[in-house]
């Protein structure tokens, strides 16, 4: 960049450029039992069960996913959606309860009010609120740590006991929520329906763990044998919630 | 702190710490929905299973650091559009997901339909459908 504001952290890495406008919360709160819907699939007992995230109303773009769940209970997958929604699967036969196990965070580019106070930064076009990029108190995303999951875990198996991959070199705290930022899916035969499940993940103490919950099935049986649909890695972002609130909604 | 910026609110709580990372997002791109029509849905005659789709997007955001995208689905609908049958029948309004991969400012997206399945039901086979925000952290 030749005007603006950069600032760097390790090995010289630009941490934020004002060149985009920094991602801030839009949204947070709880997923319980009760908002979660079955939808039945088959005779075999298969259930999809999904939540809706409605997004609130407002000017903002990218919305990014964040999860914190801490038992294998409640894992869940999920992603968000182009018309103002987020959906999230868990097991249809495993009960979260209602005492909010779940915690949902939404950040995006969003267009906020300024603050009274701390830092602001502009786009160099005037001073109205379109124009800022950064605002130290809008509620920003920090990315605290980074873990990859290879293009070839978790097994192809969706037991949490046996199928379950650890994320190697992640340390993960109580302050920690997490997002796979693309999510792997899995076609899946068993007997003679296929279903498709995508890479979940919950919290187990210090450590991320990564296994598979169903999305989506057949009810009249299918094609293709059980393999990875995803060839790549997956990346996953842990970030700090010590400064974020919950509930939230712009 | 030896390098980074560090902010904190009124509180004394750190907002950014200079160890920390943030998401930034300059690009935006779409893949489309691919709906592959066919009479006979199986697995030997099914034109859209025999297929990896894939294209390129370049942005010079995604050189500044580590890449990342973020897709946002288009294809699925919520769950009140979402027809019970889209749930079902795996072919329709599939949530395959897309692989990527890096190279300096180009990202490269493929779906590979020849891993997607499909079911017996529906007359028809989609895949895609994602607007892809890109960036890096």
């Amino acid at each position: 960049m030749t005007t603006g504001f950069e600032s760097y952290y390790a090995e010289g890495k630009i941490q934020y450029s004002s060149d985009f406008k920094a991602v801030s919360l839009i949204k947070s709160g709880y997923l319980n039992q009760t908002d979660f819907q079955n939808i039945i699939i088959n005779s075999d007992g298969m259930s999809i069960h999904v939540a809706q995230i409605n997004l609130p109303q407002g000017n903002y773009k990218a919305p990014i996913l964040f999860i914190r769940t801490d038992d294998d209970v409640d894992r869940v997958c999920g992603f968000v959606g182009s018309s103002n929604y987020a959906l999230v699967y868990k097991w249809n036969n495993l009960n979260i309860g209602n005492t909010n196990k779940i915690k949902y965070y939404i950040f995006a580019q969003a267009e906020k009010p300024k603050g009274d106070y701390g830092l602001q930064i502009y786009d160099g076009q005037g001073t109205n609120t379109a124009n800022v990029m950064f605002d130290s108190s809008w509620l920003l995303l920090a990315i605290n740590r980074v873990g990859v999951v290879p293009s070839n875990k978790p097994d192809l198996v969706f037991n949490s006991a046996s199928g379950t991959y650890t994320v190697p070199n992640l340390v993960v705290d109580s302050t920690h929520a997490f997002c796979i930022t693309r999510p792997k899916t899995i076609h899946f035969r068993q007997g003679s329906t296929v279903y498709r499940l995508m890479e979940c993940a919950w919290i187990d103490g210090e450590v991320l763990k990564i296994n598979w919950v169903p999305v989506e099935g057949s009810d009249t049986g299918g094609y293709g044998a059980t393999n990875a649909v995803n060839n790549t890695s997956s990346t996953v972002l842990l970030c700090r919630t010590t400064h974020i609130p919950i509930p939230y909604s712009i | 702190m030896t390098t980074g910026l560090q902010i904190y609110n009124t509180q004394g709580a750190i907002i950014l710490d200079s160890t920390e990372a943030m998401v930034n997002l300059g690009g935006v791109f779409e893949i489309p929905r691919y709906i592959f029509a066919t009479t006979n849905i199986d697995g030997s005659t099914h034109t859209g299973r025999n297929r990896v789709l894939t294209g390129t997007f370049t942005h010079s955001s995604l050189g500044k650091g580590t890449p990342i995208v973020v897709p946002s689905m288009t294809n699925t609908g919520s769950i009140a559009e979402k027809p019970t049958s889209a749930w079902t029948d795996m072919g329709d309004r599939s949530t395959q997901m897309p692989d990527f991969t890096f190279s300096g400012n180009t990202v490269t997206w493929s779906i590979d339909c020849r891993r997607s399945g499909a079911t017996g039901d529906f007359s028809a086979f989609t895949v895609g459908g994602f607007i892809v925000y890109v960036g890096f952290y």
